[in-house]
């Protein structure tokens, strides 16, 4: 069962990428994936640009799941340009990371995240987790129009 | 100075005193004889009033008689003029209308009179006024009347016998008809006597006890006439027998009635002592007198006076002169003995007078040597100060003295600088500023002033001084010059430049250390983070395969393969909650502590809350003290309560009936919160390895944990400043005390609501 709109996991760590990736199809969530391996990258599928020349960008995923800790943009960065773009300003953004220090919780609320996951070491909780986190952005969320047809 | 001539003189004082007796006594005589004589005057005067008064009444009742007399008499010729003669013989009837008018306008004229006319027989034919009653005396009185023929008086009655008030007296006059020449009736006329009872009574001057009354023979009595002025109801009724003998109280009135005529020195019916004198009275009827008296004290009332007063100043006079003559006398010895004690005295102060001049002569000898000794010792010393320059200026700041001190520490000599101006001693510029002469005028006007500054040696060097200026002043306040003290305090304030020097390099080093300390500490936060984020992602990937290679292959694995790949979770798990643990820990280290009121029952009451949702399967009781709030930072204290209550919890996993309770403690005076378990307990030799980390005291077999948990609890503890002990018993549960420190003192309830 495919479903309609494209999760974007941006994610650095290949381990953690297969492990997601295993977390969300074990819960039967179908949606395409594009995974990001760094800040750049996300921002290039978002806007367009780079490997992602030439995309239709009035296409938004559905959801995006966003690491901290990246190679080149750091995730917060990658948050804050999301919020700065009129087109992606209401795009449902989930941090999904190692860390759980105060400071990375706040800047994340404070740049306008919409839910912040901590990565238990526990797979079995992970996929608990990635459970949750598929049934309610995904299914019981009522996603923002789109931008252009507004 | 003989005993003798001491005793004469304090003899000599007591003569006046002697003198002032004899005086006395001749006066009190003399005083006595005087007012003796007074009296026998005064009495003399009396007696003449008395008698004066006594004539001048008399002669007034008798020509208040007479002229009754006089007009009863001229009514009488008046009616036997008209036509009453006739009125009379004729049968009894009115009298006629005009007579009758003519009686009514005489008797007008006499308030309180009546009048009657009686025929031949003495019948009463007419009556006026209020009083118009016949007695049978009265008819008596007129038949004689008018057989003599002439007026015939009756004596004094009452009006109305049975209410004695009005005292009345009858006037019979025979009425001679012109016509006839024969009596044909007698008219009465009755008079009130009320105005002769005060015509008695009254006094020609104001006195206290002075009266006269009026008495008559009654039998062998004195009957008094009228009211007597001290005593009421005596008229017609007081009565004094003759025979009463002269002293006999009363006794005046019966010489009265008697007639007898002379002044007298009795008692009166008051038994007073009273002068009195008595005379006949010539009245209407026979055998009247009057007694004129008056009380001896009235009598002698002047003189008592006179004497009072004279004796009262008399013996004030004495009174005061008493103390007077005393001091008088007390005076006279006084300076005797004085006299004799001063010629006693001046013998020996002569003695010790020169006694003294040798002394003082010596002492002063002693006393100059010592101040010579004294002097010489304090140059002597003053001069031998080499530390300090010490020396003397004149009033204008010339150089007086000068020390070895001075010599040393500014380079000149005694000879070369005594003489000169001190302002030498300082730099050109503070002598431009006129700063010598300020110095100067300070120390005079302060008496001493103080200086650091820079001054000029000889050699043109400069030192850096303190500086003492002193004004000397002589006993009359005089400005005799200046000490100066001065000490170079050069190497005193190169130490303190040192001093300073090294303060700002410590200074510096501090800054340096502490940039260096926050530097590693933004590493060691960095660090924390990496540890936070990069040491758990490979344990996930340990975790998450093992499950993947279970779930995917776990058909191709034994079981104890698989118990293997569940190890190696368990493993990754653990150290995962290790490292959360640890960063805990560090984080409590780091954080800022911020109290507020904190809810303390509601926190474990939320906490037991979770870990029952966690392991819903166990059942573990919890008491919960409520209402306990404290001032306390609550995330470290929710961790601190997570990790206690989560070992209770922990610890009666082997316990049937699992019990935790919280509550606050008073021990030892003070109070402290606790958490308390039935569970395993632990072995209190190791009590004291429970709160470093890594320490346990089960094994992992027995009860799971990282080791972490009650130094992260300690930790937040003694952030707080509080403390946390533990006490427990193997097999018989443990409980941990705790406090929040100084700044933990229970808050309001409502304010950790709010």
């Amino acid at each position: 069962m495919k479903r309609e709109g494209v999760i974007l996991l941006v994610e650095d760590n290949p381990d953690d990428e297969a492990l997601t990736l295993r977390a969300l199809k074990k819960n039967n969530l179908a949606n395409e994936v594009v995974v990001a391996r760094d800040g750049v990258e996300a921002l290039d599928y978002l806007f367009g640009a780079g490997a992602y020349a030439g995309r239709d960008v009035s296409q938004l995923p559905k959801l995006v799941l966003l690491d901290l800790n990246l190679p080149r943009l750091s995730g917060l960065d990658v948050l804050r340009r999301i919020r700065l773009e009129p087109t992606t300003q209401i795009l449902p953004v989930v941090v999904l990371t190692s860390s759980k220090e105060d400071r990375d919780l706040v800047d994340s609320y404070r740049l306008g995240a919409n839910s912040y996951v901590r990565k238990p070491v526990d797979f079995v909780e992970f996929v608990e987790a990635a459970r949750q986190l598929g049934l309610y952005w995904l299914v019981v969320n009522e996603p923002p129009p789109r931008v252009g047809s507004v | 100075m003989s005993r003798g001539n001491r005793s004469r003189i304090i003899r000599s004082g007591s003569w006046p005193l002697a003198v002032f007796l004899v005086f006395t006594a001749a006066a009190v005589w003399a005083g006595q004889a005087f007012f003796e004589r007074l009296k026998q005057e005064q009495k003399a005067l009396a007696a003449s009033t008395l008698t004066s008064v006594g004539k001048l009444k008399a002669e007034q009742i008798r020509s208040n008689f007479a002229r009754d007399e006089r007009f009863a008499l001229s009514i009488a010729q008046l009616l036997g003029q008209g036509g009453l003669a006739d009125w009379l013989d004729g049968a009894p009837s009115e009298m006629p209308r005009p007579l009758q008018e003519s009686l009514l306008i005489v008797l007008r004229n006499r308030a309180g009179s009546s009048l009657l006319v009686l025929d031949t027989t003495a019948n009463l034919r007419f009556g006026a006024g209020q009083f118009t009653q016949l007695t049978e005396e009265g008819r008596r009185l007129a038949l004689r009347a008018m057989a003599e023929p002439r007026p015939v008086s009756s004596d004094i009655y009452w009006g109305d016998p049975s209410a004695p008030e009005q005292a009345l007296l009858d006037t019979f006059v025979p009425i001679q008809s012109s016509g006839r020449d024969s009596t044909v009736g007698v008219i009465v006329l009755r008079n009130d006597l009320a105005y002769l009872y005060g015509l008695i009574q009254t006094w020609p001057v104001e006195s206290p006890t002075a009266e006269s009354f009026l008495v008559r023979l009654d039998g062998d009595h004195a009957l008094f006439l009228n009211e007597a002025r001290f005593r009421k109801q005596t008229a017609l009724r007081m009565r004094v027998p003759l025979s009463a003998s002269p002293d006999f109280s009363g006794w005046p009135s019966t010489a009265a009635a008697r007639g007898q005529v002379g002044i007298w020195e009795a008692r009166d019916y008051l038994d007073h002592a009273i002068l009195a004198y008595t005379l006949p009275v010539p009245g209407p009827v026979s055998g009247w007198g009057m007694v004129v008296k008056m009380d001896l004290t009235e009598v002698f009332a002047p003189v008592q006076r006179l004497k009072n007063t004279t004796i009262g100043v008399t013996v004030s006079f004495i009174l005061l002169a008493l103390p007077a003559l005393g001091s008088w006398l007390w005076l006279l010895r006084r300076n005797a003995e004085r006299e004799i004690a001063e010629r006693e005295r001046i013998g020996q102060i002569n003695d010790q007078l020169e006694q003294r001049v040798r002394e003082r002569t010596a002492e002063l000898e002693q006393a100059n040597l010592v101040l010579v000794e004294s002097e010489t010792r304090f140059r002597m010393l003053v001069e031998g100060v080499t530390d300090y320059a010490i020396f003397m200026l004149d009033p204008d700041g010339r150089v007086a003295s000068w020390n070895a001190g001075a010599e040393r520490l500014k380079g000149y000599r005694a000879d070369e600088i005594i003489g000169e101006h001190f302002s030498r001693f300082y730099p050109e510029e503070d002598v431009a500023r006129g700063k010598p002469a300020k110095e100067l005028e300070a120390a005079a006007s302060e008496g001493r002033f103080e200086d650091e500054a820079w001054r000029v040696r000889k050699d043109g060097s400069r030192f850096w001084a303190d500086v003492i200026v002193t004004a000397l002043r002589d006993e009359t306040g005089q400005l005799r010059g200046f000490s100066k003290i001065t000490r170079d305090l050069t190497l005193r304030r190169q130490a303190d430049e040192a001093i300073r020097q090294l303060n700002e390099e410590l200074e510096q080093r501090v800054r340096e250390r502490t940039q260096a300390l926050d530097a590693s500490n933004k590493e060691l936060v960095a660090f924390s983070y990496s540890v936070s984020h990069d040491l758990r992602s490979p344990l996930r990937s340990i975790d998450g395969f093992s499950q993947v290679l279970l779930e995917d292959h776990g058909g191709q694995l034994d079981a104890e393969g698989r118990a293997h790949l569940e190890r190696i979770r368990a493993a990754a798990q653990r150290m995962g909650g290790l490292i959360d643990d640890l960063l805990t820990l560090s984080r409590i280290t780091q954080a800022e502590l911020r109290r507020q009121a904190v809810d303390l029952s509601a926190l474990v009451g939320k906490v037991a809350e979770e870990l029952r949702r966690r392991e819903q399967d166990r059942v573990v009781s919890f008491a919960i003290e409520p209402g306990l709030v404290a001032r306390a930072d609550p995330r470290l204290l929710r961790i601190a309560l997570e990790n206690l209550l989560g070992n209770a919890w922990k610890f009666t996993r082997h316990t049937p009936e699992a019990h935790v309770s919280f509550g606050l403690l008073q021990t030892d005076g003070a109070a402290a919160y606790y958490v308390r378990d039935n569970g395993a307990g632990f072995d209190m030799a190791y009590a004291d390895k429970l709160f470093t980390p890594f320490q346990r005291l089960h094994s992992p077999r027995e009860f799971e944990g990282t080791g972490i948990g009650l130094a992260i609890v300690a930790r937040v503890i003694h952030r707080h400043g509080g403390e946390i002990r533990a006490e427990a018993a193997v097999g018989q549960g443990a409980t941990m005390h705790f406090t929040l420190g100084p700044g933990g003192a229970e808050a309001d309830r409502e304010e950790a609501k709010a």
